[in-house]
Parts: structure tokens; C-alpha cells; sequence
């Protein structure tokens, strides 16, 4: 008895440390590989995995969030009615915000001050959905919530152009902590080789940094170009090459793309994204599982219609889908907060 | 910990955050304060294209001039109306902005120190330290930008030229003055 006991134990640990192997050696070739990439070729690999990854991604996220929303939401009520609240509203006031700028004729001046108060409305609605997180449990004390959130305020006001552009680099790091969470809830062996392989980020980061500081600007003069090194924040950090801009963040991108189309998948979904056994929503009725597949389904068409933009107009088409985008960042906050 | 030892701590940090940076002693060197940066919205040129075209140059010695000064006429400067343009009241300068960001920060200090009160009644040091650090590195950040108490220097320095952009002409004249060596 007892000898079977220790070769199951055996033979577990095995299993585990082969798993943790192979986790560990596909995050740092991915890693790797997207580093070396970022950083030869940045605008080529920007422009290859937004093409190749922008809308699967978006549909795997949305197939997650799927799984992540319960059936009922019962006490959860007002919390997810703010979040699906929020989310179109700010999505909507983010993709207004070029229009209100022409429409009033708008300098410099009047767009920051757009931007800090879209930025605020951003603080302040995921401050009130900690809030309503916070109280749920008692044990759950959060007291740094308020004044955090008011100095995210005040940044928000004096730089804000800087805000919105740490924005556009955090947003890529949520889906390392969106895995963190699913991996410690799920397997929680494998954490400590996730949370090792994470120190890669930094280091890689660290060998961009070092290889491309002294280099110079990109050398197209192109509008695809300049539009990539614009979003990278070569328009408001004057003293950094745009070649190290684009790569940071095309590498960012790829190991977000990296997470939500393979890691998330793997560890939670368990089954084919189409298969709605797991979905909390789609055991509620059949109308509800088959509302969900429509969802996916229109989705999946998204996804194509997404695919046959890029051919057809590359520079228009990424324009849209990062405004349209926008969506996608704001509807990780609910669900990290209910992770956490 | 108490409330006492909190407001301490949170005093000290205060305290050192914001005397490291006040420097109501000294002139504000020639160039613009950081927050005052130019910037542009997104996908936007970042800078006016200068023309590539030869322009006729001319250097003159006026004594009676106290500064020197460069004329450049507007239409060598491709694109430069519309970013005079747009400049113009714009930027970090904006009292508008300031006021806001002071308000929120001010909300931020008046909401870390109800927290410390809380917490101080239940004895947590480490959070207490923690919010008195956020404060402090937020107060510091926001010290080094606030040039408020900088003084202005009354007249320029030597190295100063006065730049004049004028509609007519089309030759870029530089009159050096008294103070150019």
C-alpha cells in the first residue's frame, strides 16, 4: 500500500517537474524569440503581430471573460452593472475624443485636458469597483485604495500625455498578471517557475534598453511608420529613440499576445474555446449557451473581417482596431479585480 | 503603531521630500521648465519641417541694441503657423490643470492621513509605512515639478537671442547686439 503510495507520488512529481520544464522552456523561447525580433526588426514585427495576433487575441480574452463571469450575479449585481456601465461609455469617450478635439478646434492645451479628464473617469471608475470589491470581505482591506487613486488623479492632470502612454505600456503586463492569478488557482505547483520565468521580462527588457539606447530614430519616413513609433510615445518622449520605443513596446505586445493565445487557453480553458460545457453562463439555459456561441461566432466573423482590413488597408485598419481596442483594456479591470 | 509615531513618519518624509527641492534662492536657468515640454497629440508631426531650400543669410552689428536678435521670415519655416499656433495657451502651463492635479493631490494627503488614523488604531506598521512612502515619492515627484517659487530672471543672459518669426522678406537676419561678444 504504502509502496504504491510513494511511486503515485512518484510519478506525480515527474509529471509536474516535466510540465514546469516544458512551461519554463516554451515562456523563454517566446520571450526570447520576441526580444531578438523587437529589436532587429521593430516596425516589421509590429506590423506582423498585430496582423497575425490583434484579433485572436480579443476573441480568446473574450472567450475567457466568458468563463470568468458567473451565472448568476446575485450580490455581484451593482459591481458588474458599473463595469458593463463603464466599459462602453469610457471605450466611446476614448474613440469621441479626436472629434470633440476638431470640433472645438482644440490646441495642444485642450486635448491634454481631454485626455486628463478621460483619465480621471478611468481612475475613479476602477477606484469605485476596488471599493465594491474591498467591502465584499472584511478580511479584504485595501487602505491605500483612495489615496493611490487620487495621486493616479493628480499625475493624471500634470502629465498627461505621459498617463496615457504608461497606459499603453502597463496594459500589456495586466495579462502577466491576469496568468499569475489563473496559474495559482489552477496549478498552483507551477507558480514558482511562472513567477521565475517572469524575471526574464526585466532582463530582456534590461538587454533591449542596453543594445538600443545610443541608436538611431527609425529610418522610414513613412506614415505606417511614424503612425507605429506615434503609439509607442515617440511624439511625447522627445529624448528617446524611437527604434527603442517601438521594439519595448512591440516586445510588451507580443508576450500579451503570447499570454492570451496560448498560455491563458492552456491552463483555463481545458476544452476547445467552442465548447461551452465550462461556462458558468451557458449551463444557466440553452438560450444562454447559444447566445454565447453567437457571440463567438460574430467574434470569429470580427476576427476575419479584422484579417481582410489589414490586407486591404494595413495603416486605416490599425487605426480602427486600436481605438476599437480599447474595449478590451478596460474589461480586463473587473475581472482582475474579482481575481484578486 | 500609534497615530503619533504614523504623523511622525509621515512628517519626516514630507519633511525631506519637498526641502530637497525648493529652490526659491535660485533663477530659473534659460530653458523652459519640464512640464512645459512641447507635445504633441497622438499621430501627429512631432516638429515643423524646415525647408531644405538655400536661404539668403545676414549677420549685422548694432550697438545700440541691447540683445541680439534673429529674423527669420515665416514661410522658411514649413508648418511653423500652425504649431505657433497651436502653443499658444497651451501646454502644462495651463492654470487649469494645476489646480485640479493640486486638488487631487490634496485629497490623496487628506485621504493617506485618515487612513493612518485608521490603521494606526489596529498597530500596522508595515501598510503605515507604505502609505507614508507612496505620499513621499508622489510629493516628491510633484515638488520637482512645481517651479512656482523659482524666480524668473528679469533680464536676459548673455547667451539670450530673441527670436522674431515676421510675415515678410526672405532673408534670415541675425543683428548682434551690446551683449554678444
Amino acid at each position: 500500500m504504502s509502496a504504491s503510495v510513494v511511486q503515485l507520488e512518484s510519478r506525480t512529481r515527474t509529471r509536474v517537474g516535466t510540465t514546469a520544464w516544458a512551461f519554463a522552456a516554451t515562456a523563454a523561447l517566446v520571450a526570447g524569440g520576441a526580444c531578438l525580433l523587437a529589436g532587429w526588426t521593430p516596425v516589421a514585427f509590429s506590423i506582423a503581430t498585430v496582423f497575425l495576433f490583434a484579433g485572436p487575441h480579443n476573441w480568446l480574452e473574450a472567450r475567457y471573460l466568458m468563463t470568468r463571469m458567473p451565472a448568476r450575479w446575485g450580490r455581484l449585481r451593482s459591481y458588474f452593472l458599473l463595469a458593463m456601465i463603464g466599459v462602453p461609455l469610457l471605450t466611446a469617450a476614448m474613440a469621441g475624443l479626436p472629434w470633440l478635439a476638431q470640433r472645438f478646434a482644440l490646441d495642444r492645451g485642450g486635448w491634454a485636458i481631454l485626455l486628463a479628464v478621460w483619465n480621471t473617469a478611468l481612475v475613479l471608475w476602477v477606484a469605485a469597483l476596488a471599493e465594491m470589491r474591498r467591502r465584499e470581505k472584511t478580511s479584504r482591506d485595501w487602505p491605500w485604495l483612495w489615496p493611490a487613486a487620487f495621486s493616479l488623479v493628480a499625475l493624471a492632470w500634470l502629465w498627461p500625455w505621459g498617463w496615457s502612454l504608461g497606459l499603453v505600456y502597463l496594459h500589456p503586463l495586466l495579462a502577466l498578471l491576469f496568468l499569475d492569478r489563473e496559474i495559482g488557482r489552477r496549478n498552483a505547483s507551477l507558480r514558482p517557475v511562472y513567477r521565475g520565468c517572469l524575471l526574464l521580462v526585466p532582463l530582456l527588457l534590461g538587454v533591449l534598453w542596453w543594445r538600443l539606447a545610443g541608436v538611431a530614430n527609425l529610418p522610414g519616413e513613412d506614415f505606417l511608420t511614424a503612425q507605429i513609433a506615434n503609439h509607442a510615445g515617440g511624439s511625447i518622449l522627445g529624448g528617446v529613440n524611437t527604434h527603442l520605443l517601438v521594439s519595448t513596446h512591440t516586445f510588451l505586445e507580443m508576450l500579451h499576445y503570447g499570454v492570451w493565445c496560448l498560455a491563458i487557453p492552456l491552463v483555463t480553458f481545458g476544452s476547445w474555446p467552442w465548447q461551452m460545457e465550462k461556462v458558468p453562463l451557458a449551463r444557466r439555459s440553452t438560450a444562454w449557451r447559444r447566445a454565447l456561441l453567437a457571440v463567438l461566432l460574430l467574434g470569429a466573423v470580427v476576427m476575419l473581417l479584422l484579417w481582410g482590413g489589414f490586407l486591404t488597408d494595413y495603416s486605416t485598419t490599425r487605426n480602427i482596431y486600436f481605438t476599437v481596442a480599447m474595449l478590451h483594456v478596460l474589461a480586463e479591470f473587473p475581472f482582475l479585480l474579482r481575481l484578486l | 503603531m500609534g497615530i503619533r509615531r504614523a504623523s511622525v513618519l509621515l512628517g519626516c518624509f514630507f519633511l525631506a521630500a519637498f526641502t530637497v527641492t525648493a529652490l526659491a534662492d535660485r533663477a530659473l536657468p534659460n530653458v523652459p521648465p519640464p512640464f512645459e515640454r512641447p507635445e504633441t497629440p497622438p499621430r501627429e508631426p512631432a516638429q515643423p519641417k524646415l525647408t531644405s531650400d538655400p536661404v539668403n543669410f545676414q549677420v549685422k552689428r548694432d550697438r545700440s541694441a541691447k540683445t541680439s536678435k534673429i529674423v527669420i521670415p515665416r514661410h522658411l519655416l514649413a508648418g511653423a503657423a500652425s504649431t505657433t499656433g497651436a502653443s499658444e495657451g497651451s501646454g502644462y502651463g495651463l492654470p487649469v490643470q494645476s489646480i485640479v492635479a493640486g486638488i487631487a493631490l490634496s485629497l490623496a494627503v487628506v485621504a493617506g492621513f485618515l487612513v493612518i488614523r485608521r490603521i494606526g488604531k489596529r498597530s500596522s506598521l508595515k501598510t503605515a509605512g507604505a502609505v507614508a512612502v507612496a505620499a513621499g515619492v508622489v510629493g516628491l515627484w510633484a515638488a520637482s515639478s512645481a517651479v512656482a517659487d523659482l524666480a524668473f530672471p528679469e533680464k536676459p543672459g548673455k547667451s539670450q537671442i530673441v527670436i522674431e518669426v515676421v510675415d515678410k522678406g526672405d532673408t534670415v537676419v541675425l543683428t548682434l547686439g551690446r551683449d554678444a561678444p
